[in-house]
């Protein structure tokens, strides 16, 4: 299923992806559709990639402020998904300039010691992170290298720092940090940029642990230098658009921290 | 208070039967360690992990830490991640992440009564990426993730979890007989090694060995590069 929505261009220094095509992997909620929004504000046209109907809506309000674009649902576990939204980003658009994989597993929050992570729960988390990032790295990079274009994934604090709470979660998400350096050097010299983007933010799974744990907000607050949680809208997705536009073009293999100065160690 | 002399241990060093596990091995029993070499395939299961473990300590007593020396000799086969098909994807990438999530619950399992230490061995092109080998980057970089994650969980049991980081090439010997530059890990221009390039036996052992000592204890979820001083990642 997919939907489509194309305007006339207009370039401005505003506008940073003015022309670009930007494909987002889990884009119905949180930093994905704030991801989704704020590509769409800088000018390209986003592919908004989700299996939910949530990503569908993504795209309606993307629509409803005028950016253009796609909805094309997709599960990124399945190539074949996966390549299909590829082609049907170039088809509409024309190439394809970026991707962004933000899709991750439904169970990314859910609290397991490693001695009781049990096979199902493992292989969710790596078939959305990890096994969605090569997926679009295998569909995406013939219409990347044509437009010198950039592969974003995102990763977490969990990654480095490791996480007693979600283990699956910080392995799969170093393993994605691990990929994004050797692609970075591997696609460099096909005018590729890849990149990690390692966020601490509000999300839907995090917001609900506020509600079953209220003080967890004061917690986080405490460890945060800049004394809060990010915002996906103002704080995350304006350094994926930076990331993603010319400003950056000398950044790559990168793990670029957006987290209030919580993680200082690099 | 009287630290613990390193010899004298029991270690199982699982990758046991690739190059890198035989060489590690003989290393550590050069130290005086008692070393029990498991095979890759019983990482494949974790009741056949669990079975392996079970076995030595049957044999040799109590043990005082795991080694995994390897996951595997496919994650270090050179392949760029485009060309990779999803059997080769799988091949390179899951199932030597299985095998570690297997190592790590097999270990925590015997060791969470009296404490030990693990310790993985990656090689150094996982902190700094290389081209044609993102499969055994993402493979490492999830085992160092990992390997926090548990040294955070297991420290009140004791149980410490580090990281020693050596040339590729050790890991994976055939790497180091390539001639074509297209065979090998480094990155063209990689920094020139400080010191002699150091070998698994001679250098990396003594390193495993301390810490598997008790001088290490307050040391967890830490990555050692012992690479000669090529790569001094932040």
């Amino acid at each position: 299923m997919s939907r489509t929505s194309q305007q006339p261009r207009r370039r401005s220094f505003e506008k940073p992806l003015e022309g670009n095509v930007v494909l987002v992997t889990g884009g119905g909620a949180g930093i994905g559709r704030a991801i989704c929004m704020a590509c769409a504000e800088a000018g390209a046209a986003v592919v908004v990639a989700g299996p939910g109907d949530n990503a569908a809506e993504t795209f309606d309000l993307l629509n409803e402020r005028g950016g253009r674009g796609a909805f094309v649902r997709t599960d990124v576990t399945v190539a074949e998904q996966v390549e299909a939204v590829v082609q049907q980003a170039v088809g509409r658009f024309g190439g394809l300039d970026a991707v962004v994989h933000n899709a991750t597993s439904r169970r990314s929050s859910e609290v397991v010691a490693i001695d009781a992570v049990d096979d199902e729960a493992w292989d969710d988390h790596v078939a959305v992170s990890l096994r969605g990032a090569y997926h679009c790295a295998r569909s995406a990079l013939p219409y990347l290298r044509q437009r010198r274009g950039r592969f974003l994934l995102m990763t977490s604090p969990a990654a480095m720092e490791g996480s007693i709470a979600l283990p699956a979660y910080a392995a799969v998400k170093g393993a994605v940090r691990g990929l994004a350096k050797s692609l970075a050097v591997e696609w460099g010299p096909l005018g590729v940029r890849v990149v990690c983007l390692s966020p601490l933010a509000h999300t839907p799974a995090l917001d609900k642990a506020y509600l079953d744990n209220p003080e967890l907000a004061q917690r986080l607050a405490r460890v945060v230098p800049l004394g809060r949680v990010g915002d996906p809208d103002t704080d995350i997705a304006p350094v994926v658009v930076f990331l993603l536009g010319e400003g950056a073009r000398y950044i790559t293999g990168q793990t670029v921290v957006v987290d209030g100065g919580r993680f200082t160690t690099l | 208070m009287t630290l613990s002399a390193p010899r004298g241990r029991t270690v199982a060093v699982v990758g046991g039967d690739t190059a890198a596990g035989v060489e590690l091995a003989a290393g550590l029993e050069d130290l005086g360690t008692s070393v029990a070499p498991l095979g890759v395939s019983c990482l494949d299961s974790r009741d056949e992990f669990g079975g392996a473990l079970e076995a030595v300590v049957r044999r040799r007593g109590p043990l005082d830490g795991v080694v995994l020396a390897s996951v595997g000799d496919d994650p270090a086969m050179r392949a760029a991640v485009a060309d990779l098909d999803a059997d080769g994807w799988r091949a390179r990438v899951e199932l030597p992440l299985h095998r570690t999530l297997v190592c790590f619950q097999g270990v925590f399992d015997s060791l969470r009564r009296d404490g030990g230490t693990l310790v993985l061995l990656v090689p150094t092109l996982s902190l700094v990426g290389a081209a044609g080998f993102g499969p055994w980057a993402a493979v490492t970089e999830g085992q160092r993730a990992l390997a926090k994650a548990a040294a955070r969980a297991w420290g009140r049991r004791a149980v410490t979890v580090n990281c020693v980081a050596v040339p590729a090439a050790l890991l994976a010997p055939i790497l180091a007989m390539g001639e074509d530059d297209d065979t090998q890990p480094d990155r063209p221009g990689q920094p020139a090694p400080a010191l002699a390039p150091p070998d698994l036996r001679g250098d990396v052992s003594p390193v495993v060995q301390t810490l598997l000592s008790s001088a290490w204890r307050s040391v967890t979820g830490a990555t050692v590069g012992v690479d000669g001083g090529v790569w001094m990642t932040p």
